[in-house]
């Protein structure tokens, strides 16, 4: 009995870890996420464009998408970068959504 | 390395094998349990884009600059029919963001409403001549400037984005002026008319009385 209980807490503790993680690191709640965080700043001035590029998680098991920089500022018709910014929205790992926004012009 | 496997009789067991780490056990009851978990998965994975996109505030960034401030709606989805030289109609799905740089008496630019919109074809989409503005059947602006972010391959398809700038007024009205928004994208032998759904309209609408209130550029 008392076996098979510390089995299902290692059991659980292996899901919580493979789960929410997705990838990303830094402070994103295992349960759910919805936060923004800074990446980069540059000596550019504050941008007036947006550019915006996200993946997708799903079930933490599969993740498309491209989310880099570079995509983001093509999105954004940018070629000076001021800053990049990042927004994770997490649940419980089954749902992860990653978008950078780049600033610029 | 992480095996996953399942016994059905008499009760489930998930078996998980961690290189290196001795394998653990999560037994459960009833398959009752399995369908509970996919239902709850299928609950999470089909309710979290919608949540999100009831939230207004959670689709817009608003940032100040030296001369003014810059509001930024996020991608919203729509559907396009393209209607080709011949009459032909194509279908396809694409995003559009929505940009308003409002600059104060001050700046040395005036404001200006950007839309940018990405729009997978068949063919490419080698520019955009104009673009107008249609809200419950009503013109409302047409563009002052049309500017290509890129046109490339993905797949069988093309992938083109391109930014479409309009005057402030028109471009705030057409986002108050959901739910009947249209875009009319015209380019050489094609003409374009890209709808949004309901939740995106109503996103568009909210974010688009913020940015008048604030701004007062729909006058």
């Amino acid at each position: 009995m008392m076996k098979k209980a510390i089995n299902t807490l290692l059991a659980l503790a292996v899901v919580a870890v493979l789960l929410p993680g997705c990838g990303f690191s830094g402070m994103y709640g295992a349960l759910y996420s919805d936060v923004t965080t800074p990446v980069e700043a540059t000596a550019n001035g504050v941008g007036t464009k947006v550019g915006t590029a996200e993946v997708t998680s799903i079930l933490g098991l599969v993740a498309t998408g491209d989310a880099g920089i570079n995509e983001a500022a093509k999105n954004g018709g940018i070629s000076k970068i001021s800053h990049v910014d990042m927004h994770v929205m997490s649940i419980l790992g089954f749902y992860a959504k990653y978008t950078v926004y780049v600033y610029g012009e | 390395m992480l095996c996953l496997s399942w016994v059905s009789t008499p009760n489930t067991r998930f078996t998980f094998t961690v290189s290196n780490i001795r394998n653990v056990f999560l037994t459960i009851s009833t398959p009752k349990a399995i369908l509970g978990y996919l239902f709850f998965c299928w609950f999470v994975l089909a309710g979290a884009p919608a949540l999100q996109a009831q939230k207004p505030e959670k689709s817009y960034i608003r940032r100040d600059h030296p001369e003014g401030t810059m509001y930024f709606i996020e991608p919203q989805a729509f559907k396009a029919e393209v209607m080709l030289a011949g009459g032909q109609m194509n279908r396809s799905k694409g995003v559009a963001d929505f940009t308003l740089d409002y600059r104060d008496s001050t700046a040395s630019m005036p404001s200006f409403f950007t839309l940018a919109f990405t729009l997978p074809s068949a063919e490419a989409l080698r520019q955009v001549d104009s673009a107008v503005l249609v809200a419950a059947g009503a013109r409302l602006g047409a563009t002052v400037l049309t500017e290509r972010y890129f046109v490339e391959p993905k797949g069988k398809q093309w992938r083109n984005r391109y930014g479409l700038r309009f005057e402030p007024a028109p471009g705030l009205r057409w986002l108050m002026g959901a739910p009947d928004l249209e875009l009319q994208v015209y380019s050489a032998g094609l003409v374009a008319y890209v709808r949004f759904g309901s939740s995106e309209q109503a996103t568009m609408r909210a974010l688009g009385q913020v940015m008048a209130i604030e701004t007062d550029l729909d006058k």
